[in-house]
């Protein structure tokens, strides 16, 4: 049964310094620039503000999937837990927004912040799946090692979930949206 | 808790602090006059929001004791119930605490300033702040917070105080400044970091009055000059009213984003103030997660300062000699009269011609009582800005100089004796400053080595104390060359110190004694010291030939002195802000000869005191400098005003309260001062005005303006009651109102003028008068 989750703020809050990164910005090189630091701040409220989070997810006996979708490191699994995170259209809408004003810089900060909030929240959500079935894998995305990234259609429909498009190429719109996959080795919950 | 167990705990991680107490606490419902008082009457509904904290995730629970100290007790009277208010918080604060949570005492302000400044001396409220630390500590605290202190002075006694309650209670100390990084009394945060460097506390902050977004280049400002671990509380943003209920703007999500920037800029502790609940403090404590400190580069220079002013010591430093009273008997008698007015002019005289820093030495101390090193420092504050080197002989006056002092300055000098170099190290370690020691026991060595010799021992003496040789300047001593003494020892000794990595200052002028020329001899004799590595002299800085040849030594030596910025004001102006009241008075005498009376009052002593507005305004001088601007003409106002007679005499009248239930006075005394020079009539109602005493007043004496003053967030309220009830009354009068609860918003939410400092209130009450509304 595929079920929905809507995440706290805090769980989608991405660290500064990871976020930062991303924009090849070393966050201890800019603590004392404090106009610049107002400004991050500015951008990470906005990027809170417009995301629209769900979690929609879904555990399955590992035989009922196909095998070309499951990562042979995930030998001697019971079950799969699969979901999908995504922030919403709407941060995608800010991001073109930003591009239209030529607020280039604005639309990149943003654009960095919705990628490592995601991962946040997929960091959040799998520990809230560790806590309900124990031991599992590490998490896995089609795209990476042996899956290919165009499974994600067959994951989207699984899942049901009805306001993400998959492209061909496996791409997913919202571009905020990633799908995901870990492995559990004991049946109990 | 011992205090190497809470520095131990403060290296491995950021702790986290609770958040505020009274705004929370009248959100939940309390409807009295002070939040202290439910510690007694409803500990339940403490007891809850403690509750409340501790499942946010906060290390550090502070009691609710913030006002509870005799002297605002006092004005509630519940003075009486100091002990059992004070005790029964820490039992409610302990009782939530079950997992290693720490309860530190939560002191703050008398609510009063300290003198020069205010009212109280500084033995009472360092009274008042033993008393209380006393019964916190006793009663189990595991640290004490001083905090919301605006005044550097008070602060220095609270911090005594704790200190002779107990050498073992962790100590964290926060004061609040504005944006600009000042204090109301002037003090900037770089002043009070190098302050605090010295003092015995364990952890440095800053609190109140700014939102987080404010607050980061403040605590940019502390990181970069503070080398102690660092605390930061800031507000949840200005008050805003909804309904009748007054709410924060800044979410928990942005307070705790902003706390991670001050967490990477090197906080140990971080917490909220004002207007920050449990929800802030959960999602900060969730956001900013478990952390090890950074580390941080802190400015390793040294500094000196007074109560506004702060020097570096890099990479020369000219001590003013000139107050000094040995064998000038007119000086010596005034002194022993207790008038200080020459020193104060030599003071400012030798800041005009650029000493960064003033020794002070009296001389006749047989004749002299503690209250003359009292009233001295005391008027060296008001009058004077730049710091002092305090050249006083007898240990107890020299304690006293050094308890009133508001800064960082330099204790003038000690001998390599063991005992009297240990009573001084001991005043430096207790109120802080930098130190002279003579290179000479009982006798003076005659040759370098011998001096030398006498330094290194005094540098193991500082160095067993724990005082840090970058704090020390070693004096290889000036003889009288008239004497036949060798000035080239004094040379060498310069650079056998500089070659040990110590620095060196001398006494000039005693090179020259009771010779023809001196100050030709004076300046050779410094360009020798300075090539050998000298970095300080007592000089006469009135010796041009000797200020350009130490700018030209230096130059050769590829330094060069800070250029001073002097304030280059018209005579008048200078007058006004050095306090020079007779001068003032002999100049407009002078205009009275070719003018009228109103035309001088008008156009050159109102048009002064614009300018001196300005300056204030722009952050060239400080509230100080315009309390005594504004002090020092108010006579010569008066005296124009008695000859003008009749209608002219005032632009208007102002009656002045702070409201209802709210005991802070400094600000509204400050916006009256300045009303006055300004050419108002001001009736002051005191503190804690019911609405209807004010509508009372304004009934009778029909001034043209109210101004209420508000400091509290729990008694902002009050001002739109009672602009309320003024209106309601058919009233028709300008209501202005201000103090630190206040803001533009709610202003307009109330319907009244809002004036964020006394000069604002000034020009607003001019254009007011003048027929000008918003």
């Amino acid at each position: 049964m595929v079920e929905l989750y809507v995440p706290k703020l805090e769980e989608y809050m991405p660290d500064k310094a990871v976020f930062l990164a991303r924009l090849r910005t070393r966050y201890r090189n800019v603590v004392a620039e404090t106009d610049m630091l107002v400004r991050f701040n500015e951008l990470f409220l906005e990027g809170l503000k417009v995301s629209k989070p769900i979690v929609h997810h879904a555990v399955f006996p590992v035989e009922e999937l196909p095998s070309s979708l499951v990562p042979r490191s995930f030998n001697g699994v019971k079950r799969v837990s699969l979901f999908l995170s995504t922030l919403g259209k709407e941060i995608d809408e800010l991001v073109n927004s930003l591009l239209e004003e030529n607020r280039t810089y604005d639309a990149a900060v943003i654009d960095a912040w919705a990628s490592e909030a995601l991962e946040a929240l997929n960091d959040a959500f799998d520990r809230k799946l560790r806590e309900r079935f124990g031991k599992g894998t590490m998490r896995f995305s089609p795209g990476y090692g042996d899956v290919d990234i165009r499974w994600n259609r067959y994951i989207v429909e699984l899942l049901r979930v009805g306001n993400v498009e998959v492209l061909d190429s496996g791409v997913m719109v919202p571009r905020k949206t990633t799908t995901c996959m870990i492995g559990w080795y004991d049946e109990e919950e | 808790m011992k205090r190497n167990e809470f520095l131990s705990l403060l290296e491995k991680r950021v702790l986290f602090l609770d958040g505020a107490y009274g705004t929370e606490l009248f959100k939940r419902g309390f409807q009295g006059k002070l939040i202290e008082t439910l510690n007694i009457d409803d500990p339940k509904m403490v007891r809850q929001l403690q509750q409340d904290y501790i499942d946010a995730g906060v290390d550090i629970l502070l009691t609710n004791t913030f006002s509870a100290n005799r002297f605002k007790l006092s004005q509630y009277d519940l003075a009486e119930s100091i002990e059992q208010i004070n005790r029964k918080a820490v039992e409610i604060a302990k009782s939530v605490c079950k997992n290693g949570q720490l309860v530190f005492g939560d002191m703050s302000s008398t609510g009063s300033f300290v003198k020069p400044m205010g009212e109280i001396d500084f033995e009472e409220a360092y009274e008042v702040f033993k008393e209380q630390a006393s019964i916190l500590i006793d009663a189990g605290v595991d640290g004490i917070i001083i905090e919301t202190m605006s005044d550097l002075k008070e602060l220095k006694a609270a911090i005594l105080a704790v200190r002779d309650v107990s050498e073992e209670i962790p100590l964290v100390v926060s004061m609040t400044f504005e944006e600009d990084g000042k204090s109301v009394t002037g003090t900037s945060v770089e002043i009070f970091a190098t302050l605090m460097n010295d003092l015995d506390v364990d952890v440095v902050g800053i609190n109140c009055t700014l939102e987080p977004k404010q607050m980061l280049s403040v605590f940019s400002r502390l990181a970069k000059y503070c080398r102690k671990p660092l605390c930061v509380e800031p507000n949840a943003g200005k008050p805003l009213l909804v309904g009748n209920r007054l709410v924060y703007r800044t979410s928990p999500e942005e307070f705790a984003i902003y706390m991670r920037d001050f967490v990477e800029m090197g906080a140990n502790i971080v917490g909220g103030c004002c207007g920050t609940g449990p929800e802030h403090i959960k999602m900060m404590t969730s956001y900013v997660g478990q952390r090890r400190p950074v580390e941080r580069q802190v400015v390793e220079q040294q500094f000196l300062s007074s109560r506004t002013v702060l020097k570096p010591v890099e990479p020369f430093l000219i001590i003013g000699e000139r107050i000094n009273a040995t064998g000038k008997k007119k000086l010596q008698e005034e002194i022993r009269q207790m008038n200080f007015s020459q020193l104060i002019k030599l003071a400012q005289e030798q800041e005009q011609e650029g000493c960064a820093i003033i020794d002070v030495n009296l001389g006749l101390e047989k004749v002299l009582s503690e209250e003359h090193f009292k009233v001295l420092i005391n008027e060296l504050d008001r009058y004077a800005s730049l710091p002092l080197s305090i050249d006083v002989q007898t240990l107890d006056f020299l304690k006293v100089c050094f308890r009133e002092y508001v800064g960082r300055p330099i204790l003038n000098s000690a001998t390599c004796n063991e005992k009297h170099l240990l009573s001084r190290i001991e005043l430096i370690k207790r109120y802080g400053g930098m130190l002279i020691v003579l290179c000479m026991e009982k006798e003076i060595p005659e040759d370098s080595e011998g001096r030398v010799r006498i330094a290194k021992k005094a540098a193991e003496i500082l160095k067993s104390e724990g005082v840090d040789l970058d704090r020390v300047f070693f004096d290889p001593l000036v003889l009288p060359i008239g004497a036949k003494k060798d000035h080239r020892v004094t040379v060498e000794t310069i650079r056998k110190l500089k070659e040990l990595g110590l620095k060196s200052s001398i006494g000039l002028s005693n090179l020259s004694f009771g010779l023809p020329e001196r100050e030709s001899v004076n300046a050779a004799f410094l360009s020798l010291c300075v090539d050998a590595g000298l970095n300080a002299a007592i000089l006469n800085s009135k010796e041009q030939t000797t200020m350009n040849v130490l700018k030209g030594a230096l130059t050769l030596r590829g330094e060069q002195i800070v250029k001073l910025e002097q304030l280059e004001e018209e005579p008048l102006v200078n007058y006004i802000l050095k306090g020079h009241r007779e001068q003032i008075m002999e100049l407009v005498k002078d205009l009275l000869k070719d003018h009228d009376p109103l035309y001088v009052s008008q156009n050159v002593l109102a048009k002064a005191m614009e300018r001196v507005g300005q300056l204030y305004a722009t952050g060239k001088i400080y509230l100080p400098h315009l309390l005594l601007a504004a002090e020092t003409v108010q006579p010569v106002f008066d005296y124009l005003n008695s000859l003008i007679g009749g209608s002219h005499k005032k632009l208007g009248t102002v009656v002045l309260a702070t409201v209802q239930d709210d005991i802070h006075d400094i600000g509204k005394k400050i916006v009256a001062t300045v009303l006055r020079s300004g050419g108002f009539e001001v009736v002051d109602l005191g503190k804690n005005v019911p609405a209807e005493r004010i509508l009372e007043a304004v009934r009778e004496i029909k001034p043209n303006i109210v101004g209420l003053s508000a400091m509290m967030t729990t008694t902002v309220g009050y001002v739109k009651e009672t602009a309320d009830l003024l209106r309601g009354s058919g009233v028709d009068i300008f209501i202005v109102a201000g103090g630190a609860s206040m803001n533009q918003q709610l202003a307009q939410q109330f319907q009244v003028y809002y004036a964020k400092d006394a000069l604002e209130a000034l020009n607003l009450c001019k254009r007011l008068v003048g027929g000008e509304r918003n």
